[in-house]
Formats: C-alpha cells, sequence, structure tokens
C-alpha cells in the first residue's frame, strides 16, 4: 500500500524546514521541538562544510559564509548518501549559481575545486596498478604512472595565494593533484608544459624513460635534454613515477 | 553468532582499535556509508580492523521512511560493500534522513500512521529481499510526533511483524523518548516484540532543559540507562551489545570502563558461551 498523499505532505513539509528553515505547520506536531531538527541537520551540513572548506570559510568571512552555506542547503539538493560526499554539491551550487561573480570574488570556483579535489583524492577508490619495481635505470625502464592523479585547469593559482592577492592574477594553471602510494596522503604540484606530456604519454602504455623526453620534448618544443631527466627523476622522487614495469 | 561488546567504529578510535589487544570490544560498528567505495588511507585501516575484529554495519542514509522508492544504485554498492567486508548484521534506523531525494544526514521521525506502517514494511521487505538477509531496524530518539495515529511501540511492533525484520532495540532512545514523551520505559519496553531483538544500542545524551533530552552520543551511558540495559537483559535472549559514541570521542582507555560495565550486566544475565 502506498504512503497516502496527507502522510506524504506531513514528512515532506518537515523535510523542506529542515532545509529552509520555513516552518509549516504539521498536525502533532511540537514547533518548538521542531527547531531541534532544523538545528541538528543544520549544523551536521554545516560542520561537514566547514572542514571540507577551510580556506573558503576563511576567504568569506563568517557573515557571508553563513549566507552561502545556508543557501545552498535551501536550494541544493544533496543527491548523496555519503555525507563526505556532500561538500561537493557546495561547489556544484557556486557554479550553477554564479555566486562568485555575485560576491564579487572571481576566483571562489576554483577554491571551492581547489579544496574538495583534495578531499576526493584522498578518498577515491584505489586504481589498479601494474606490478612494479624500484627504478634502477629510468632511461631504459619502462616507467610505471601513479594512476592517483588528476590534473586540474585553473583560472587562479588559489594553490599558493589566498584574497585580495589573487585578484590580478588570472591566467592559466594547471595543477596535478595526486595521492602518495606509499603514504595514502595527497599532494599538489603545478604543473610545467614538460610533465603534462609526460603525464599524458605514460597514461595508457609504460614507456622507457628514453622514448618519453623524446616524445615530450618534441611535443613541448624543447631540446633541454638534461632539464629533462632531471624532471623524470624528480617525478620518480615524487612518486607520480611509482617505478619500473615488473616484466 | 555474533555475541558480547562493541564499539562504533570512528576515525578518531581507528589507530587505537586496530592496536588494542584486549577482548573488549569483542566487535566493531561501522557506517557502511562512510567506509563504502573509498581507497587510500582509510580503505586500509578499515581492512586492518576488519582483520582484527568481527564487524556489524549500522546504516545512516538507507532512509527506510521515505516516501520516495528506495535508492537500488546505493543499495548495490552497500551489497558489494558487504562482499568485500563481511558484516554479522546490517542494522538501520526505523526514520527518514531523506525526503525529495535531498539528504539530510540525521534522523527524522516517520508519522505514527497505519499507511507509513505498510509503506515502511514494503520497503524493509525489499532491502531484505535484495540483500538476501533479514536486517534489524531501530527504534530511534524523536523530538515530536508527526500527525501520529498510532502508539509508538504499536508503530514499531506491526512494522517489525508485517516485513518479518528484526529490531534494534537502543535503550538509551527508549529512555529519552520516555522522558521527552512522558511515558514509561520499562512499559514501552515490554509492549515491543522482544523475540525479534537481535542487537542492542547503548549511548550516551544531554539533557537541554527540564523537558527536553537530545540523544547525543557525545557523553557517558548514564546510570539509568544501565539500569534499563540490566532490566532489559533478563527479557531477552543474549545479542551483542554495541557502546555508541559519536561526539567528544576520547581514548580508547576512556572508553573500557563503560564496556567493562556492559559486559558485567551481560554475563550477569546471559550465559555468552552459548550464545545463540
Ligand atoms: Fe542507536
Amino acid at each position: 500500500m502506498p504512503l497516502s498523499e496527507e502522510t506524504r505532505k506531513f514528512q515532506t513539509s518537515l523535510a523542506d524546514y529542515c532545509r529552509d528553515n520555513t516552518y509549516r505547520e504539521v498536525p502533532g506536531v511540537n514547533s518548538d521541538r521542531a527547531k531541534q531538527y532544523r538545528r541538528l541537520v543544520f549544523n551536521g551540513v554545516k560542520s561537514a562544510l566547514n572542514s571540507a572548506y577551510p580556506i573558503a570559510k576563511e576567504t568569506l568571512g563568517k557573515e557571508r559564509w553563513d549566507e552561502f552555506v545556508t543557501e545552498f542547503f535551501a536550494r541544493y539538493p544533496s543527491s548523496s548518501p555519503q555525507l563526505w560526499k556532500m561538500p561537493r554539491g557546495l561547489y556544484e551550487f557556486a557554479v550553477e549559481s554564479r555566486y562568485a561573480e555575485m560576491m564579487g570574488l572571481p576566483y571562489l570556483n576554483d577554491l571551492l575545486l581547489f579544496e574538495w579535489i583534495e578531499i576526493e583524492m584522498f578518498m577515491r577508490p584505489d586504481s589498479e596498478i601494474a606490478p612494479y619495481r624500484a627504478c634502477q635505470d629510468v632511461l631504459n625502464e619502462h616507467l610505471v604512472l601513479n594512476p592517483d592523479f588528476q590534473v586540474v585547469q585553473l583560472s587562479y593559482p588559489v594553490f599558493k595565494l589566498k584574497g585580495a592577492d589573487l585578484l590580478d592574477k588570472r591566467g592559466n594553471y594547471f595543477l596535478l593533484v595526486y595521492r602518495s602510494a606509499s603514504t595514502q596522503k595527497v599532494w599538489f604540484s603545478e604543473l610545467s608544459p614538460f610533465v603534462v606530456a609526460v603525464l599524458e604519454l605514460l597514461k595508457d602504455d609504460p614507456l622507457t624513460g628514453h622514448d618519453v623526453v623524446e616524445a615530450a620534448l618534441a611535443f613541448i618544443g624543447s631540446s633541454d635534454e638534461t632539464g629533462a631527466k632531471e624532471a623524470l627523476q624528480q617525478l620518480v622522487s615524487d612518486e607520480i613515477i611509482l617505478g619500473a614495469l615488473d616484466e | 553468532m555474533l555475541a558480547g561488546i562493541g564499539l562504533g567504529f570512528r576515525r578518531d578510535l581507528a589507530d587505537a582499535l586496530i592496536g588494542w589487544r584486549g577482548s573488549l570490544p569483542a566487535f566493531i560498528e561501522l557506517a557502511p556509508e562512510n567506509w563504502m567505495q573509498i581507497g587510500g588511507y582509510w580503505r586500509r585501516k578499515l581492512l586492518q580492523a576488519a582483520e582484527r575484529y568481527p564487524v556489524t554495519a549500522h546504516g545512516l542514509s538507507l532512509s527506510l521512511g521515505s516516501p520516495e522508492p528506495l535508492d537500488w544504485e546505493f543499495l548495490k554498492g552497500v551489497k558489494q560493500f558487504f562482499e568485500e567486508v563481511p558484516v554479522q548484521i546490517y542494522t538501520e534506523h526505523l526514520s527518514y534522513a531523506k525526503c525529495d531525494n535531498a539528504h539530510l544526514y540525521d534522523l527524522l521521525p516517520i508519522p505514527f500512521r497505519e499507511d507509513a506502517v505498510h509503506h515502511v514494511a514494503d520497503r524493509i521487505k525489499q532491502v531484505q529481499d535484495f540483500l538476501g538477509r533479514k536486517i534489524a531496524i531501530e527504534n530511534v530518539s524523536y523530538y515530536t510526533p508527526v500527525a501520529p495515529e498510532l502508539d509508538e511501540h504499536t508503530f514499531i511492533s506491526a512494522v517489525v511483524k508485517e516485513a518479518d525484520c528484526l529490531l534494534l532495540l537502543d535503550v538509551n532512545n527508549v529512555y529519552v523518548n520516555a522522558f521527552n514523551h512522558q511515558y514509561d520505559a520499562k512499559d514501552f519496553i515490554s509492549k515491543l516484540p522482544l523475540d525479534k531483538v537481535a542487537y542492542i544500542h547503548m549511548a550516551g545524551h544531554e539533557q537541554v532543559s527540564d523537558d527536553l533530552i537530545i540523544d547525543t552520543h557525545g557523553a557517558e551511558v548514564i546510570d539509568p540507562v544501565y539500569e534499563l540495559f540490566e532490566w532489559t537483559a533478563q527479557r531477552i535472549n543474549p545479542v551483542p551489545v554495541l557502546l555508541e559514541r559519536d561526539f567528544n570521542i576520547p581514548d580508547l582507555e576512556e572508553l573500557l570502563p563503560e564496556l567493562g560495565r556492559l559486559n558485567a550486566i551481560a554475563t550477569r544475565h546471559w550465559d555468552l558461551r552459548n550464545a545463540a
């Protein structure tokens, strides 16, 4: 037997009140007690957002942050059963509602994305990795890339500057976000065109260091082989290249 | 079958629990929502903990009381998770945590009404069929009734009967509700289908005013709740008992006396060697 329209309406009224703080009369409900639900629900959501976005919270300041979070929760239905994924919605809401423009904070979307990506990278399911061992001779071995990485394109360098310092820095920034295979921690690094090319080349197939350097240099139109080899070695030290394919 | 006293598996306690060699807790309880479909650091901690302890699952977001259809994508994920991390029992709340497909991440009270009984029981049956196991549903604490036509105990009993499911009896919730809604806790418990109790929750709460207790899970269990548990233990078969601590989480050592006290009560009334 389906739920009656009336019962459904009562349930919706209470849930909507929890989301938008506009009280709707429901028979039998003690409105003072109903307030506890709005308080508990909203506090739970807000504290999850506070810990997901500490920099955005600080940048906006208490009043604007509260308003932002309140609007978000009232207007943007959270579709994930997993609370830790809920904060992603704040970023989506900001993009869809053009909050950045409204607040005169053109870097807000980038900042939210940057903070969210860290969480997502930290939590995301483990990827399958080809069997590998420590590199002994980077140039002559087939290199295995850490699959837990993402390249994010940003218009503001929110990963190194804050607040008003960002305003005149609009440009094209490529940020590498990756999870260490040994410590499981998340790291960021600003990408050079060479590294972008290396990641692209190694993404699908393990190539030898030689082939990678050659192709990446050709791709970016450079002949700095020494610099390229150093950069490759650095990728190994940073665990972006995990090692050599264990054949 | 699992028996003894368990503890909620929280991230703050993960390392302590994984390294702990004591006999209590006898098992850990986790929320699948917080541990499914993840990798990296916490996935490793989860697998270490699951190696060390028997695991039970206590869901948060299935939202058995929602007006809308069940979230099958989510349930598939839960089922998959249980294949990776086998759990002794899966419990959920007799409440709703989502409405019109917007999650609230908290437990709202289902109206105690006849149509809701059938609606919720039907959903529980669907879940049980899909997972191929019985689930236990928990009596939740609530701060106001919503358009009620039935008593709370009538509602709970009817759902359990119609769904042919098990009951997670949260003794603290009974205490909280009895206080907030001015009824007798023992009388309430005695009216529940006690033969269906498969699991017990114990927790602390916070009295915020003369007439209101909020179920915070952020403090020690108080004496009257221990007493209510002891009274209940004499009326049911041995079942796993879980200490919930979700806020103000202290060091594991500080929770041990509470686990010990629960264990003393359990062993006083139940023969845990032959737990059913
Ligand atoms: Fe509980």
